[in-house]
């Protein structure tokens, strides 16, 4: 199956500390990615690389074979780790904000995955819960091609975690890819097509869920606990 | 063109400078500078008009600090909005701001010269030059020129901030680090273009900085 992103030997340094070294896997259409790993092993800096908020240092990062252009980036997709959403504007202004920002956005899609959002209120009062609703849900109203979510499932309730992972698996069509970075690798594995697992800014696994359990009879927190707990569950 | 537009709107509402209360607050200055503009004598009547001017200033500064360190700013680079149009948008929305400042400044120091022209020429013994340097503030010569270094004021903390964010550091930098940098920057270049014109230097610091923080932008923050 063709890739529809690929990365190839990228390297990221900061402070002249290599923090990834080296990075190459490709997302296949279609297909939502766990991208996992301790914390500190390079999970939210590679995807500030490919969405283009940070420069790489070395290799490439290619859309259907091609670099990234300007033109081509609201094809990728960010959510941050933290609402990146202008903190002084209610819900609702924001809501117009980021669709001035990128036309492309599905009302009708949005209102679908958030819910009751308190449209009145500043972006700086929404709870933790509120404000991942907020940002996944402007995300995932967007007609990218990959999407990139940094930690959505950090600091929300089962409840709202199990939503979030609904309408994540929901807005999946034959033509986009998803890579969710996060460390509740529990509760991401039943919606997980492929897994990366990322070491100290390297790749240390790039594999199919399914081939995992197939191939070695582990679940995915299993192999997790393998590679990163120093022995199995 | 619509980049351009939207930079300029959302920059405005991000600032807080249309919020019910700060618009009160601008409101009941005005009619405060009002009654001083018509009735007060004192030295500090001159900058108690120029409220206006001096709050847009030093907002727009602080916008200049500011935005690059947002997470809006971050969001705006994952969109395809040219890097031309986020600065020239946010520079041409605090230009604008800054004229409707300077605006009420020139009005209020037109009410009162006359009254203060007589009354300092009595109690002061240097009235003639306070009145001298009063009438130098009005007129349209003089409010292009504030409103031109409003807007020079912005563009130099924006290029300074994106200065600060693109180097190797750039991971490190803070809102604190700019300012600093913006502070030495405009002391040292008073003591080297002291000597130049403020029509030669207003008009080239506005320039130079629009097109360094748009190269900034462009090839070394994003």
């Amino acid at each position: 199956m063709d890739s529809l992103l690929e990365v190839k030997g990228l390297y990221k340094y900061l402070d002249g500390r290599s923090v990834l070294g080296a990075c190459s896997f490709s997302l296949a259409p279609g297909h939502i990615t766990g991208l996992l790993g301790p914390n500190g092993a390079g999970k939210s800096t590679l995807l500030r690389t490919i969405a283009g908020l940070w420069r790489p240092d070395g290799g490439e990062i290619s859309l259907h074979g091609r670099p990234i252009t300007r033109q081509d980036r609201p094809k990728v997709a960010y959510m941050a780790d933290h609402t990146l959403l202008p903190r002084e504007l209610t819900v609702h202004q924001a809501i117009r904000w980021y669709r001035d920002l990128f036309p492309d956005l599905d009302l009708d899609r949005f209102r679908a995955v958030s819910g009751n959002l308190p449209e009145g209120e500043p972006v700086s009062r929404l709870s933790k819960g509120q404000a991942e609703r907020l940002d996944l849900s402007l995300l995932l109203a967007r007609d990218a091609e990959v999407y990139l979510l940094d930690e959505p499932l950090g600091g929300v309730d089962p409840v709202e975690r199990a939503k979030i992972l609904s309408a994540a698996a929901g807005v999946m069509e034959e033509h986009n890819a998803l890579l969710m970075a996060t460390h509740l690798v529990h509760d991401i594995e039943p919606i997980l097509d492929d897994v990366l697992f990322l070491r100290a800014g390297h790749v240390v696994l790039s594999a199919s869920a399914e081939e995992l359990r197939q191939r070695e009879g582990l679940s995915v927190e299993e192999k997790y606990m393998e590679v990163f707990g120093g022995g199995s569950r | 063109m619509k980049g351009l537009w939207n930079s300029a709107k959302w920059e405005i509402a991000e600032s807080g400078l249309l919020n019910g209360r700060t618009l009160i607050l601008l409101g009941l200055w005005l009619i405060y500078a009002w009654k001083a503009a018509t009735g007060w004598n004192g030295s500090g009547v001159p900058l108690l008009l120029s409220f206006h001017l001096v709050t847009f200033a030093v907002l727009a500064v602080y916008r200049g600090l500011k935005w690059p360190f947002t997470g809006a700013f971050d969001l705006e680079r994952t969109s395809d909005r040219p890097a031309w149009q986020s600065v020239l948008g946010r520079t041409l929305a605090w230009t604008v701001v800054i004229a409707v400042g300077a605006a009420p400044q020139q009005v209020f120091f037109r009410l009162c010269l006359d009254r203060m022209r007589d009354v300092w020429l009595r109690i002061y013994f240097d009235g003639a030059e306070r009145v001298a340097r009063l009438e130098g503030w009005i007129g349209w010569e003089p409010f292009l020129v504030i409103t031109a270094a409003g807007t020079a004021a912005y563009v130099l903390s924006l290029a300074v901030t994106l200065w600060c964010r693109s180097g190797r550091f750039r991971h490190r930098a803070t809102i604190a680090n700019a300012a600093v940098w913006l502070f030495a920057v405009v002391v040292l270049g008073y003591l080297i273009l002291r000597t130049i014109p403020l029509s030669v230097t207003i008009p080239a610091c506005i320039l130079i900085c629009l097109l360094v923080s748009t190269w900034l932008l462009v090839r070394k923050v994003e």
